[in-house]
């Protein structure tokens, strides 16, 4: 243990996180660790701020009683649900309901990756520490997308889901703000899907300070964010996560700037 | 920089001619025609006739103006004699100076004013010490209340007004042509106030604000309209895991919704209303040195959230966050992406920002003044 502390090229520790990058300077592999309500998530974040990519995040659908955790009196992790009338009963109270999430630990290909292979190698661990497929990674025209596939549905077992962000939309090229826009793509998806999908924490002046004439017809909600965020460039050098919420059952599409690595 | 000494010309930098070549108004031709530029007023030593040079002059602005040059033709030692004064040309209202207008399609203000003069004095080159001579003088006074003018080799923090001008003699034995650099300081704005907009449908709820730009005291009539603010983030932490250090009280752990910890680092065009592109926008305008909007608050879809799920507003009824802002001020003169901070707490640097809610109603923070309305 002491050595490999010693090994240790990064740690981050605190009562409800934990990031930590083990191995040696130079070629060889490192391992990164997180805990956190939404480990792959937090995983993508800690390799946007190590490397700059930008590689978006979707969550699938929480319903399973072992899913989910109470943060209403405590931080994460809080207090795990027990059983399925218990999450009913919590429901019922309007109780501070988060994703129980947990550890996630994986080993990069080299000290210096390439986006898609690190990626990759962050969603393996991450299924087969579950046991199924419940993240894909997709790659579009000039981003990284992290997808569910599954989920666990309220039986116990793995169920297919089907990514929000890959409804069809129809968005009228007209020249508008990005921030209008994506308020756009979240009011098609609600219509579409019948869930409702709302701007979460976004970078408001840089958003209405962008003009963009972006629209298409019968494309994925995704592919329009992603020409939104390829269109704004490095410039702005914007990514998504699109959390769900598991008290109000919607989502919440949060806009980021990912800062450059030097 | 500092400048000090009001209104005196300094002579700072590149006087490239030659000496060596041309010398046709050598001391030993006595008796011949030589050019002298007066004693005093930046003096250049035995030019040759067909002197061509740059002379770069850093001059506080506005007040008197300042005398860049003056010249006279005179016969050398012994004779001391006045020969010509000579002649400044183009006629000073026919020099091409520079713009400093923010309108850049069709600019019209001229950054200061050339004008000509005779002026009495000895010979810099101490030729002829007790003889006075009349010289034709060239001067220059800076106008223009703003930064406008664009010289990407101008020094930091400076404006420059370049113009050309030649003296030459009705003999035509000698044409001096210069070219001015005229570098008077940059101003930046003393401070900022800020004042509550509206609440803008489109955004609810966030507020947005409306700034304006204070000049110095010894420059209140300053027009920053055209230039560039921008906010920075002065620093604080940017991602929160435990509520109790978390600066944004709505948070919880694993919400949907990351907690609002920062300014987005938006750029606004002063003296317009939604610029966000640094160009002066003549459609567009807000008054001088205004400038907005700076949207502050959380989305709509946010606050609703919050009320819905946040601990801290159950328990307390309220919750909120607060922030930095640092506004910085990149002048048409700066170079590509520089940018300087101005004002002081809730002035301009450092600013806070927030949001805040309760059941009912929404607050947007700027600098300190919080501004409440009944949301939805």
């Amino acid at each position: 243990m002491l050595s490999t502390m010693m090994r240790a090229r990064h740690v981050m520790l605190t009562m409800g996180l934990m990031v930590s990058f083990l191995g040696n300077a130079g070629a060889s592999p490192i391992t990164v660790t997180v805990q956190d309500s939404r480990p792959v998530a937090r995983a993508i974040e800690e390799l946007e701020t190590r490397y700059g990519w930008r590689t978006t995040y979707e969550d699938p659908p929480y319903s399973h009683y072992s899913d989910i955790t109470d943060v209403t009196n405590t931080d994460w992790p809080g207090t795990t649900v027990q059983s399925p009338s218990q999450l009913q009963s919590l429901q019922g109270n309007k109780r501070t309901l988060v994703p129980k999430g947990g550890s996630l630990s994986f080993t990069l290909p080299s000290a210096d990756p390439d986006e898609l292979g690190a990626v990759q190698a962050l969603v393996k661990s991450y299924n087969a520490s579950r046991g199924g497929n419940i993240f894909a990674v997709v790659q579009g025209v000039g981003l990284l997308h992290v997808v569910p596939r599954q989920m666990m549905g309220p039986s116990g077992t793995l169920e297919p889901v089907e990514p929000i962000l890959d409804t069809v939309i129809t968005i009228k090229p007209r020249e508008r703000t990005a921030y209008a826009l994506i308020e756009e793509i979240c009011k098609k998806i609600s219509i579409a899907t019948n869930t409702k999908v709302d701007m979460g924490t976004v970078p408001t002046n840089m958003l209405i300070q962008t003009k963009t004439s972006i629209g298409g017809s019968g494309k994925s909600a995704r592919s329009i964010l992603e020409q939104l965020i390829v269109e704004t460039g490095t410039r702005l050098s914007l990514s998504w996560e699109l959390f769900y919420g598991v008290y109000d059952k919607e989502y919440a599409l949060n806009i980021s700037w990912v800062a450059p690595v030097n | 920089m500092r400048y000090s000494g009001a209104y005196v010309a300094v002579l700072v930098a590149a006087v490239t001619f030659s000496l060596t070549t041309l010398e046709r108004t050598a001391r030993a031709s006595e008796a011949k025609p030589a050019a002298g530029s007066m004693m005093g007023a930046n003096t250049i030593l035995r030019p040759p006739a067909n002197f061509s040079g740059t002379l770069t002059f850093n001059i506080n602005r506005y007040g008197k103006r300042t005398l860049l040059q003056a010249w006279t033709e005179y016969l050398l030692p012994p004779a001391c004699t006045q020969v010509s004064m000579g002649e400044w040309k183009p006629p000073a209202a026919n020099i091409v100076t520079k713009y400093c207008d923010k309108n850049t399609t069709s600019p019209t203000m001229k950054c200061g004013k050339v004008t000509f003069g005779t002026i009495t004095g000895k010979l810099g080159n101490g030729d002829c010490p007790d003889t006075t001579f009349t010289f034709a003088a060239i001067y220059y006074k800076w106008e223009a209340h703003n930064n406008q003018s664009v010289n990407a080799s101008a020094p930091p923090n400076t404006v420059t007004d370049t113009f050309n001008a030649r003296w030459t003699t009705p003999d035509k034995l000698f044409r001096e042509a210069f070219t001015f650099n005229i570098n008077v300081p940059v101003v930046r704005p003393d401070h900022e106030t800020t004042a509550f907009a509206s609440w803008p449908p489109a955004v609810a709820p966030r507020g947005t604000w409306t700034q304006t730009l204070v000049p110095p005291s010894s420059d209140p009539t300053f027009d920053f309209s055209g230039e560039c603010v921008q906010e920075f983030n002065p620093g604080g932490p940017t991602i929160c895991t435990l509520r109790a250090t978390c600066p944004d009280k709505c948070w919880f752990p694993a919400t949907t919704h990351p907690a609002f910890l920062k300014i987005s680092g938006g750029t606004w065009a002063v003296g317009n209303f939604d610029n966000y592109t640094c160009v002066f926008d003549n459609t567009k305008s807000a008054g001088t040195n205004i400038w907005g909007y700076d949207y502050v608050g959380r989305a709509g879809g946010n606050v609703t959230y919050y009320r819905a799920q946040s601990p801290t507003l159950k328990n307390t009824g309220s919750c909120g966050t607060t922030f930095g802002q640092r506004m910085e001020i990149h002048a048409p003169s700066d170079p590509a992406g520089s940018f300087t901070p101005y004002g002081n707490t809730n002035t301009g640097n450092i600013n806070t920002l927030g949001a805040s809610e309760t059941l009912t109603t929404v607050t947007s923070i700027r600098a300190g003044v919080p501004m409440t309305e009944t949301w939805p």
